[in-house]
């Protein structure tokens, strides 16, 4: 094959622009630490990442409403514990009026002072919204009559958040099974604190068993918020498991292998060095040297 | 044999070696002009009369280009080819930039925030500022899907335009091809035009940028066709295409004569800029269409089920589309919703209270509901398009460009011009040249011997 001077120079710049932009690629590579920047780096691996990209913004909706979820759970919780220690003041009041009937009417203001502070647990909120009013989380769900018979405003709706998609988490349970369920804490207090000031006995015995049964049935609601609390505890973990292999798979995909990369840039490196150094000298040999 | 004769012999060869010598000047010139076929001067031994003679010295016999008619055919065609993956490769990487999702930006962002702000609601239904994190996720949403819609039109718009300006450049060179062929007639009435084919072979180059053509001579006859066979050049006169609009779409349409020849054209920067036109953009027009239209349907028909914070109910959430057309540039928030963050319902009791409708909502970014798949798989499904596309069209152009760079160098094994060569070449003939000076005075030297003999 003839070699001509615009054939030499030809090749020369092909080669030097083909290392370039391998050069490039590489360059950037590193540089954005990434294999796939753009779609068409690698269209089937981009759809992957889209979707891994994807889970992972569905992942972290969740932990937000397990967050969420907990937080409201972990404060009715306490709030229940405080109404408990307040039942368990009042039972021993009941007794002990039944045995110091001298001083059952001061007996009858504590226990009084405690059913008011009942209610105000009744109506306690959590972010501004009342988590024992069911869905109707805008009002208190317990209103104290003029009569002073309570009564429940809120409804029997058990919330529930998304937290994975197959699992929902129930995040607040209703006052009317708690407070104004199978025993109905407020008159149970009332008629209580009605026989107290009689000096009724056997109402005070029956009173103070009524407190018993509503005593137990805080406790099994005490026990379903704390299962809620593992099951979102359990989800979160498994969630939290899955990010990690996503991560995981995410980065076998979208990122750049560095020290693939940084061979690649330095071969190519030398490579241009060599392609320049030849074209110079290719540039350099001519018969006119001789003549 | 005369003592003239050899004088006349002598001078022959010293104007034989001085156009030689013009002629390897000529090439060294243009051992860079782009296009340019090297010259080689024919000369053959000129006969002698009769006798018992020694030849009549050197006769020139033309002045010739060297080319090879099949590397130069084959490397229009392949300039087609490159520039029309060229065209292809460059806008659709324009379009590739809309479609490039980040973790902290894209449209697939903008879609998962819009379905997890329900999800955010849930939470409390009841709360105005969620309400209104929605309604923003939901504006940041159409705004995503007006841009991108937006952008995909533009650029057809302007492909649209490079059409027509493809077709003005054409026939700005079919004129001078046409032009070049009635000067090249003309002068090889004499002699070789070898300088104005060159020029014209460059213009047909040139030209095989825009649309692949074919070159046919016989004689002094010279067609230039489109792959189809249609007219551009018979021998003088240029056959100009046109442009006319086409009434379904209103875009620019190509005609040859009286014939629409838009959908047959071969490889080139027109045929590129119109399958962007024609087949791309309206592929991921469609494409992102009907998602949008798919989440205006989706949305709606579980939104205007459910109750909104005062008990309404049947509030659409989107603006209803009677269909998927346009869906991406018309979607839209409905007035109510944009109205009164109230109305976004997100309960499934009259009362507006639960928050059941929310979650319903928000599973919709993983449920498989849509046509393809989930929300997530379908969108995937258009980058995946849009990067295919772009990738194969780089790949075509990778190629073509390496089969041009091979037929290059073929071309300039053949034609190109090598110093050294004309160099040594000039040398040669400089030796001639005094060879034959030497000679014209030898035989004046001999003239003088005879003249001094009658002294």
């Amino acid at each position: 094959m003839r070699v001509t001077d615009s054939n030499a120079y030809r090749n020369v710049l092909r080669d030097l622009s083909r290392i370039e932009e391998k050069m490039q690629v590489a360059q950037m590579q590193v540089s954005s630490g990434k294999r796939v920047s753009k779609p068409s780096d690698d269209p089937a691996a981009s759809s992957d990442i889209l979707r891994l990209n994807g889970e992972k913004s569905e992942a972290q909706q969740y932990f937000r409403n397990i967050a969420s979820g907990q937080g409201r759970l972990e404060f009715a919780d306490t709030v229940l514990d405080n109404v408990e220690r307040m039942v368990e003041r009042i039972r021993s009041l009941g007794q002990l009026s039944m045995s110091d009937s001298v001083n059952g009417s001061l007996y009858a203001v504590e226990i009084s002072g405690l059913r008011d502070q009942i209610v105000s647990s009744a109506n306690s909120t959590y972010q501004g919204k009342f988590i024992f009013a069911g869905s109707a989380i805008e009002d208190p769900p317990y209103i104290v009559n003029p009569d002073q018979s309570v009564s429940y405003q809120g409804n029997t709706d058990k919330v529930q958040l998304q937290i994975s998609r197959t699992a929902t988490l129930q995040t607040q349970v209703p006052g009317s099974e708690i407070f104004s369920g199978p025993v109905n804490i407020f008159q149970c207090v009332t008629d209580l604190l009605t026989a107290v000031n009689a000096d009724d006995q056997p109402g005070i015995d029956a009173q103070l068993r009524k407190l018993e049964q509503f005593y137990e049935n805080l406790s099994v609601n005490r026990s379903k918020i704390g299962g809620f609390v593992n099951v979102a505890a359990t989800v979160e973990n498994d969630l939290r498991a899955y990010q990690l292999i996503r991560d995981g798979d995410l980065a076998n995909i979208e990122s750049a292998n560095l020290a693939e990369a940084l061979t690649a840039f330095t071969q190519n490196e030398n490579a241009l060095k060599a392609a320049a150094a030849i074209g110079a000298r290719v540039a350099g040999t001519s018969i006119l040297d001789y003549l | 044999m005369s003592i003239g004769a050899i004088l006349n012999t002598a001078m022959g060869s010293l104007r034989a070696n001085q156009l030689a010598l013009s002629v390897a000047s000529n090439n060294i010139a243009n051992a860079q002009t782009p296009g340019y076929s090297r010259e080689r001067l024919i000369t053959r031994p000129a006969e002698g009369l009769g006798g018992l003679s020694a030849g009549a010295g050197v006769e020139v016999l033309r002045i010739q280009a060297l080319r090879s008619e099949l590397v130069d055919t084959r490397l229009r065609q392949e300039t087609s080819q490159k520039a029309h993956y060229d065209t292809l490769s460059t806008t659709l990487s324009d379009i590739e930039v809309f479609f490039n999702e980040g973790e902290d930006a894209g449209l697939l962002l903008t879609l998962s925030n819009f379905f997890n702000s329900f999800h955010t609601l849930s939470t409390d239904p009841s709360s105005l500022s969620f309400r209104e994190h929605v309604r923003s996720n939901a504006q940041l949403l159409a705004d995503a899907l007006h841009t991108r819609g937006e952008s995909l039109r533009n650029i057809q718009s302007m492909t649209n335009t490079a059409v027509a300006e493809n077709v003005a450049s054409a026939n700005a060179l079919l004129a001078q091809i046409a032009s070049l062929t009635v000067s090249i007639n003309e002068q090889e009435v004499h002699q070789a035009a070898n300088e104005l084919r060159d020029q014209r072979s460059s213009l047909v180059r040139e030209l095989s940028k825009i649309l692949d053509v074919r070159e046919l001579e016989s004689g002094s006859d010279y067609h230039l066709t489109t792959s189809s066979n249609r007219l551009l050049v018979l021998n003088g006169t240029p056959m100009n295409l046109s442009t006319g609009s086409a009434p379904s779409t209103g875009f620019i349409k190509v005609l040859s004569g009286q014939d629409d020849i838009t959908a047959e054209l071969g490889a080139g920067e027109l045929k590129a800029n119109i399958a962007i036109r024609d087949q791309y953009i309206p592929q991921y027009l469609d494409a992102l269409d009907t998602l949008a239209y798919e989440i205006v349907e989706e949305v709606n028909s579980i939104h205007a089920a459910a109750f909104d914070l005062d008990g309404g109910t049947g509030i659409n959430f989107f603006t209803p589309l009677g269909s998927s057309t346009g869906a991406a540039r018309l979607i839209a928030m409905s007035a109510a919703v944009a109205g009164d963050p109230r109305k976004i319902a997100a309960a499934k009791d009259s009362a507006g209270l639960n928050n059941l409708a929310a979650i319903d909502l928000g599973n919709l970014l993983h449920s498989s509901v849509f046509s393809g798949g989930s929300v997530t798989q379908q969108y995937g499904n258009l980058v995946f398009a849009v990067g295919n596309d772009v990738a194969s069209a780089a790949s075509g152009l990778r190629q073509h460009e390496a089969l041009e760079h091979q037929l290059e160098i073929r071309r300039g094994a053949i034609s190109g011009v090598s110093i050294d060569e004309e160099t040594l070449q000039m040398l040669s003939f400089q030796r001639s040249y005094e060879a034959s000076a030497k000679v014209v005075r030898t035989v004046d030297e001999l003239l003088q011997v005879l003249l001094g003999m009658g002294a």
